[in-house]
């Protein structure tokens, strides 16, 4: 014999509200279900797209889905510039295989290179972004620890079935439907978006990414979709300069330590066959003045090339993306991305 | 298993479907217990094992202490419970912390020594579920209550998932009575089960993860000298943060419970509105307190032993409090600010705090200075580093050289309301229950509540935020 709740021995026991509870509740989903079709309906009569939420259990899983990969597939190591710079329909179009993006926004380089150097046995083309702050960033700084934390743990959270069954729902539900897109329907994000206020003074605040006109697809495939608006770029330029701020509050990391690391790094990978060649991507306006005299290429970029002897493809270098120029600072529109990878894909795979 | 993710919502409807079969009732806790066990594996497999030993070692040492009728040997059993329980939670909690802080120690006298790395990962909820199967053994061994007779409710009880990981910290009389008969909800306490999850989703979810957490963990983290203002601002969004997050999960931790038919007791009661620290304390992760009082506290001798050792009971049950809440010695700070407060309290105002005749405007008053030093307490909590700390206390009281505005205007807007509405809400709800005030409401606007709430979290999404607490 069952007994409820309220008729157990339990002398902890709570109450009920005397209700008709369960007609509010399902009453209540029903309605939630009708409002959430209706948005998703609209979405589609707008052509606004399903996004991944570019998180770091989204970035976990991709990596996972790395090692089942070919061996020689061409993979893409940095933070934001890569992930927006890379235009992954042209690379593919120009060399016949489409690249492997691991790039995730404010994120070093070098741990996902050492990950890909002990963790894995691939021995492709390794695109690794050099964008001085990001990667040499203290691992103090929140956006540096996350990336450094997931690739220590990589091999325990392997067999985490809380963080693999996220990629699975995620691939059926945000994936699919527009309506969860948190960057543009939920309450909190939508009140960001349309409650404007101008920036305080030397304001160095938390970086609102806005993200409202971009979206990510499954191979993370990540598009800036509309720069136009003047509140998006003054949104840009609040969350760089936050981001500096944290880069100049924390020293970044000793550059001999780290090529050090790098150096033995791309010792295991060439030894199996692979190659590492180091990216810099085009900057501009505040951006590039607080790289060029924080991280001076004599002083990074040219030791680094001269110590690990790889290849390197600097934007200033080439005649084509010297003149390209972020609108943001950092990143590439697409057609900018389209020119830049172009490019790049020439210098990996120089005519005989 | 985070409960705000898709996947424990499929996993939750999967337990709900088993436990409602008509299958006899060993069967079902046979199903729990396994979905307990699933439900904790599902992060990190192998800590599945620190489970497994503590509730045999508890299991087997209650057992035979309870045949003992020599009291040195019951205490033997008694600390080779607490040396596996506690030895588990020392190594993984502070393995680290004590070693480093041992190497340090050292340097100071010219010697080196340099701590292994044992790269050690904290198991999640390790101190929850530690502290709860230890108030079994103790239980016994203190002749309060008798071993339990079948080690499938023992289990059960050592690992209930809905608790597992961020408590309440259940009692074992509060919990194993429950699993001694049948236990299903009705439609309408599984209606309340699924609303009071939802409400703990909110409040973990929207307030929590997308409003406050972001500003707070922003500006202490960025450990740059702030404007007053922003120090306050940030302070106080921190007390909500850690609020909504460790009520909401005890809410959707009770929930979950009631849905399948079990009740366990609430772990928050409006503790912003507390008048005076040990109100606070009565407030403000009850179960938590009321263990500390239990099974420190009061064995340590409590308040009769005369006035100078009641105060060094109380300043080392809030030293350990506090350390029980992290591996860092920000913890123990935290606890010894709080210890102190109590002392303050007790020796000063005490008396006047536990009148009866205060007038409102009084205790308004002091529930407000109550929070306001509260607040300032989090500091320890929200700051990642000592520097940190420093930092955000000049700030605070503007001392400061060049400080930086770090809250947008729109964090501002948006927070205050949030904050104001917290504040307002536990006034109100100091002396009130929550399922009476819901009696109160009419059934339409309970409905539409109910829509906007499940409607909000479900578009703010989940996040890959744990709760504050797991690492507790």
């Amino acid at each position: 014999m069952h007994s409820s709740i309220s008729s157990s021995n339990n002398p902890f026991q709570r109450q009920t509200p005397n209700k008709p509870l369960i007609r509010i509740v399902l009453g209540s989903t029903i309605a939630v279900l009708l409002l959430l079709t209706t948005l998703e309906f609209n979405a589609r009569q707008n052509g606004i797209l399903p996004t991944r939420d570019m998180n770091m259990s989204f970035w976990q899983n991709h990596r996972f889905r790395l090692d089942d990969q070919p061996a020689d597939t061409t993979v893409v190591f940095g933070a934001s510039r890569f992930t927006f710079g890379l235009d992954h329909n042209t690379w593919e179009q120009n060399t016949g295989k489409r690249p492997y993006n691991l790039g995730l926004h404010g994120a070093s380089s070098l741990p996902m290179l050492h990950d890909y150097a002990v963790n894995t046995e691939m021995n492709g083309i390794v695109l690794c972004a050099i964008s001085g702050g990001f990667t040499f960033a203290n691992e103090s700084i929140p956006f540096s620890e996350r990336i450094a934390k997931a690739v220590k743990d990589i091999n325990k959270n392997r067999y985490s079935f809380a963080l693999r069954s996220e990629d699975f729902t995620g691939r059926v539900l945000q994936a699919n439907f527009a309506v969860l897109n948190p960057y543009l329907y939920s309450p909190i994000e939508v009140l960001r978006e349309h409650l404007r206020f101008p920036p305080r003074k030397n304001e160095r605040a938390w970086f609102h990414v806005p993200f409202t006109v971009h979206h990510t697809e499954e191979n993370q495939d990540i598009y800036i979709d509309d720069l136009s608006d003047p509140y998006y770029m003054a949104q840009w330029d609040s969350m760089h300069q936050t981001v500096l701020t944290y880069m100049e509050r924390y020293d970044p990391r000793d550059l001999d330590d780290a090529i050090a690391q790098m150096k033995r790094d791309i010792s295991l990978i060439s030894q199996r066959g692979g190659e590492v060649i180091f990216v810099r991507f085009p900057v501009s306006r505040f951006f590039k003045e607080w790289e060029d005299r924080r991280f001076p290429r004599d002083k990074y970029w040219d030791i680094i090339l001269e110590e690990t002897g790889c290849r390197g493809f600097h934007y200033l270098d080439n005649t084509t993306t010297r003149d390209l120029f972020p609108p943001d600072g950092s990143h590439l529109m697409p057609h900018q991305a389209k020119v830049f990878t172009r490019e790049l894909v020439k210098f990996v795979y120089p005519e005989d | 298993m985070l409960f705000n993710s898709v996947i424990f919502i499929l996993f939750f409807m999967v337990v709900v479907i088993v436990h409602y079969l008509p299958i006899n009732w060993k069967l079902k806790k046979i199903h729990l217990l396994l979905a307990s066990y699933f439900f904790y594996a599902a992060w990190n497999p192998p800590f599945v094992v620190l489970l497994w030993i503590s509730t045999c070692v508890d299991w087997v040492a209650a057992r035979i202490m309870h045949r003992q009728s020599s009291r040195g040997k019951r205490k033997v059993l008694l600390m080779v419970s607490l040396a596996a329980n506690l030895g588990m939670l020392s190594w993984f909690k502070y393995g680290t912390l004590f070693m480093e802080s041992f190497s340090e120690l050292v340097a100071q006298f010219g010697w080196q020594w340099t701590p292994p790395n044992f790269d050690i990962t904290l198991p999640v909820g390790i101190s929850f579920y530690t502290f709860q199967t230890l108030s079994y053994t103790i239980d016994v061994y203190l002749k309060r209550s008798k071993p339990e007779s079948s080690f499938l409710d023992f289990a059960l009880f050592v690992t209930f998932f809905p608790q597992l990981v961020a408590g309440p910290i259940v009692r074992p009389n509060q919990l194993i009575p429950q699993f001694k008969s049948p236990k299903r909800a009705t439609a309408n306490q599984f209606a309340w089960g699924v609303m009071l999850f939802v409400w703990g989703l909110f409040q973990k979810s929207v307030l929590a993860d997308a409003i406050l957490g972001p500003v707070a963990g922003h500006a202490f983290g960025l450990a740059k000298e702030m404007l007053v203002f922003d120090a306050w601002f940030a302070t106080l969004a921190f007390s909500g943060q850690i609020f909504f997050d460790f009520a909401g999960y005890s809410l959707c931790a009770i929930g979950i419970a009631y849905c399948l038919g079990f009740s366990i007791p609430n772990n928050f009661n409006s503790p912003y509105a507390a008048f005076g620290f040990s109100d606070f304390w009565r407030r403000w992760h009850i179960s938590l307190s009321q263990w500390l009082r239990d099974y420190l506290y009061i064995p340590l001798g409590g308040n009769r032993k005369g006035t100078h050792r009641t105060k060094i009971n109380l300043m080392l049950t809030m030293l350990l409090g506090g350390l029980w809440h992290g591996a860092a010695w920000r913890f123990v700070v935290w606890g010894a600010v709080h210890g102190i407060y109590l002392l303050i309290e007790r020796l000063t105002f005490g008396r006047y705090v536990n009148h009866g005749k205060i007038s409102p405007s009084a205790r308004i008053g002091g529930s407000i200075l109550t929070y306001l030093a509260i607040c300032v307490t989090w500091i320890f909590f929200a700051a990642p580093t000592w520097e940190s700390c420093l930092i955000s206390f000049r700030s605070l009281i503007g001392w400061t050289s060049n400080p930086i505005p770090v809250i947008k205007t729109i964090e501002i807007v948006m927070i205050t309301p949030v904050i104001v509405a917290m504040l307002l809400g536990h006034g109100y709800m100091r002396n009130r229950k929550l399922e009476d005030e819901v009696q109160r409401i009419p059934n339409g606007i309970l409905a539409a509540i109910f829509s906007i709430i499940l409607a909000v979290v479900i578009l703010t999404g989940g996040s890959d935020s744990a709760f504050i607490y797991f690492q507790f």
